[in-house]
């Protein structure tokens, strides 16, 4: 059976057809073939780049940790991996060292259950970071306080695969807040102290205490015996009490302390031991702090401690010394005042009991002494009396008159008398300040005196009244006015009295044309028992005294201008008004 | 009318005062008792015995001094009632005015001068016998 054209001719063409797909499919193939090529160069280019960049990072990041101020380290399973520069200059170990070693290794025992709780909570993964602050121990033996700042980095399974610590050395800033602290401390705990004694066991034990320090002593010196003497001592946080009983003295300039209470200098030794002065105390130590305390350009002490170790006492230490010596040079110059103002002040308190006790006395002794010497006066005026009536017959002219001169001198002796009893007790009477009207206690002051009729007493215009004491102001006026007529020796004597008003003072004029009283005198009439010597009669030199006395007491002034024959003009300067709070200080 | 003298006490120790004191009342015109004593102590016997119409009294004296006098013959019932005249050369105005408080009839200050003395205790006595005698 011959194959039919048409089946020939479809299968032709489906056969056709299908080279045509199949030629399709190949150059689609090609295609896709260049296209996967070049994606995959450019993927291959992209990795390059991708590898270049990562790398560019881990070198920044190596940078910055590398040279980080704050320690940064890399550890797994405590073990150190990477450590970067700060933190082996903290420590002062190397990489390679800190590779054979753990945290433990470095780490402070006293720290360690903290560390724990936190490690624990980290790998159970309950925190992802914790911040700590801890104490590692150095490679010379010291230890230095670091804020820890601990980051876990978690495998794909969430455990715990790198420890990330971030450390930041805060030795420095603790040191400084301690000394800052204790400076705080004692100046609050010295406050008040006064004696050297005292402020030196504060600072020993509040140095010593709150620096840390193994040992801190206070010596005084004593510039009289050229020598230091130690007054406090602080050893391993106990006050060596019993080391003070067998008092250890320095030679002045001897050792360290000697030399730093000598040149007043503060020193800083780092080794002792290449240091010729150093003296060994109980046992040697490797270095010192010596800080003088000055007052008034003095050393009165000197603050000292030592330590164990080299290179201890840090610049901090020596600017905190500095600054508890002169804290407390100020307590002392403070004390000192104080010492002598009380002292100043017991003193006055003294001799004010003494004069208040010596017035006492001077007043018993008056009124004794003036009771005891009137009597006899009484006595012999009286029996020159009865020798005077019993012979009136008998007595020639001169014999009467000299009767009369003795009863006239008894007259002035009584005078004189009188005279001291009313000086004595001027502090006696009734001491009520109020206004008193100075006019009025003047014209009755005339009333009272005995004016002879040859001179005239003139008050020019109104006196002004003033806040005194009326039996005070009787007394000053009547002495004053009396005395102005006294000593006028003038046919037509005339006693001029006025005042003048300024602020708060009234200044009184008492003016006579009377005999005068000589520059020379002009101090001396105010002094007890001072008359002068012109003059006669009744005369006691108590009058004036008594005015002084009471001018004084109300804190007045008195003064005068006068010349021989022309007359005396007094000055009493008084205070219109005295304030209630002064009047308590009148009598006193 | 009594027919008694008029009693007069005077408390004084100084000798010479006495003398004066007597001296003085003699010039006087009536006749007096005149009864002394040398402190208080003698004073208080002299009162209770005696009565005295009048007391001149100083302050000043040795044993029982004026006051102290004073105070126990203010505070005797039975002669409590005596008039007593201080007379003294104490012008302290502290004995004064205790003097005062204890009940006197007057305070005399001794004159110097022994005329004016004598006139004032023959007013003083003047004033009290012319009293007694009304």
């Amino acid at each position: 059976m011959q194959i039919t054209d048409p089946y020939i001719t479809l299968l032709q063409q489906e056969l056709e057809q299908l080279k045509l797909q199949n030629s399709d499919l190949t150059s689609l193939l090609s295609d896709k073939s260049v296209l996967l090529n070049e994606t995959n160069e450019k993927l291959k280019a992209s990795t390059t780049l991708m590898e270049g960049l990562l790398s560019d990072q881990s070198i920044q990041l190596n940078t910055i940790v590398e040279n980080s101020s704050l320690g940064i380290v890399l550890t797994e399973e405590g073990v150190f991996i990477k450590a970067n520069k700060a933190f082996q200059q903290m420590l002062g170990y190397s990489q390679k060292e800190l590779s054979e070693m753990t945290v433990k290794d470095v780490s402070h025992k006293g720290d360690f259950p903290a560390s724990k709780s936190y490690l624990t909570k980290l790998n159970d993964g309950l925190i992802n970071h914790f911040l700590i602050k801890k104490r590692y121990l150095k490679k010379n033996g010291r230890y230095i306080t670091c804020n820890t700042n601990v980051s876990a980095v978690r495998d794909t399974e969430g455990k715990v695969k790198y420890q990330v610590a971030i450390i930041e050395d805060v030795t420095r800033k603790e040191e400084q807040s301690k000394m800052l602290n204790a400076i705080n401390k004692l100046s609050i705990s010295i406050l008040g102290k006064r004696n050297l004694s005292a402020i030196a066991w504060e600072i020993v034990r509040i140095t010593a205490d709150h620096l840390g320090l193994e040992d801190c002593v206070v010596y005084a010196v004593d510039n009289d015996k050229q020598q230091l003497t130690q007054v406090a001592a602080y050893v391993n946080k106990c006050p060596m009490e019993h080391l003070i009983q067998n008092i250890l003295t320095i030679p002045m300039g001897y050792g360290i302390v000697g030399s730093v209470a000598k040149t007043g200098i503060p020193e800083l030794i780092n080794d002792t031991s290449v240091d010729n002065r150093y003296i060994i105390d109980d046992k040697a130590r490797l270095s010192e702090l010596s800080v003088p305390i000055i007052v008034n350009n003095k050393v009165i002490g000197v603050i000292d401690s030592e330590h164990s170790q080299k290179d201890y006492f840090t610049q901090e230490h020596f600017k905190t010394f500095t600054n508890i010596a002169n804290l407390a040079a100020a307590q002392f110059n403070n004390a000192l005042s104080l010492i002598k103002e009380e002292t100043a002040r017991k003193e006055n308190n003294k001799l004010l009991v003494k004069l208040k006790k010596s017035n006492e006395e001077l007043e018993n002794f008056a009124q004794v002494v003036s009771h005891d010497l009137k009597s006899p006066l009484r006595s012999m005026s009286a029996i020159i009396s009865w020798i005077q009536e019993d012979n009136q017959d008998l007595l020639n002219p001169e014999t009467t008159l000299n009767f009369e001169r003795l009863h006239s001198k008894l007259d002035k002796m009584d005078h004189l008398i009188n005279g001291i009893l009313k000086y004595s007790s001027i502090d006696k009477i009734n001491q009520t300040i109020q206004a008193v009207n100075i006019h009025q206690l003047v014209l009755d002051i005339l009333q009272v005196i005995h004016v002879p009729a040859h001179i005239h007493v003139q008050i020019q215009g109104t006196l002004p009244s003033i806040d005194s004491n009326k039996f005070r102001m009787q007394q000053l006026f009547q002495n004053i006015i009396s005395n102005a007529i006294k000593y006028i020796d003038k046919p037509k004597g005339v006693v001029q009295i006025s005042a003048i008003t300024k602020g708060n003072n009234v200044i009184y004029k008492i003016e006579d044309n009377g005999i005068g009283i000589e520059k020379k005198y002009h101090n001396k009439i105010f002094e007890i028992f001072e008359t002068l010597e012109t003059s006669e009669g009744h005369a006691t030199g108590i009058g004036l005294s008594i005015v002084k006395k009471i001018i004084n007491s109300f804190k007045g002034e008195i003064w005068l201008e006068s010349g021989v024959g022309k007359g005396t003009t007094f000055y009493i300067k008084l205070q219109k008004k005295i304030l209630d709070s002064e009047k308590d200080f009148i009598f006193d | 009318m009594q027919s008694e003298l008029f009693k007069i006490l005077l408390v004084e120790d100084d000798q010479i005062e006495r003398l004066k004191f007597e001296r003085a009342i003699s010039k006087l015109d009536h006749t007096f008792d005149l009864l002394v004593a040398k402190n208080g102590e003698e004073a208080l016997a002299i009162c209770l015995d005696k009565n005295p119409h009048l007391i001149f009294l100083d302050l000043n004296m040795p044993k029982m001094n004026g006051l102290e006098f004073l105070f126990e013959l203010k505070n005797t019932p039975i002669i409590s009632y005596i008039p007593v005249m201080i007379l003294t050369t104490s012008d302290n105005q502290q004995d004064k005015m205790e003097a005062y408080k204890l009940g006197i009839a007057g305070y005399v200050l001794k004159p110097l001068r022994y005329p004016e003395y004598v006139l004032n205790i023959k007013t003083i006595i003047d004033y009290w016998t012319i009293n007694e005698l009304v």
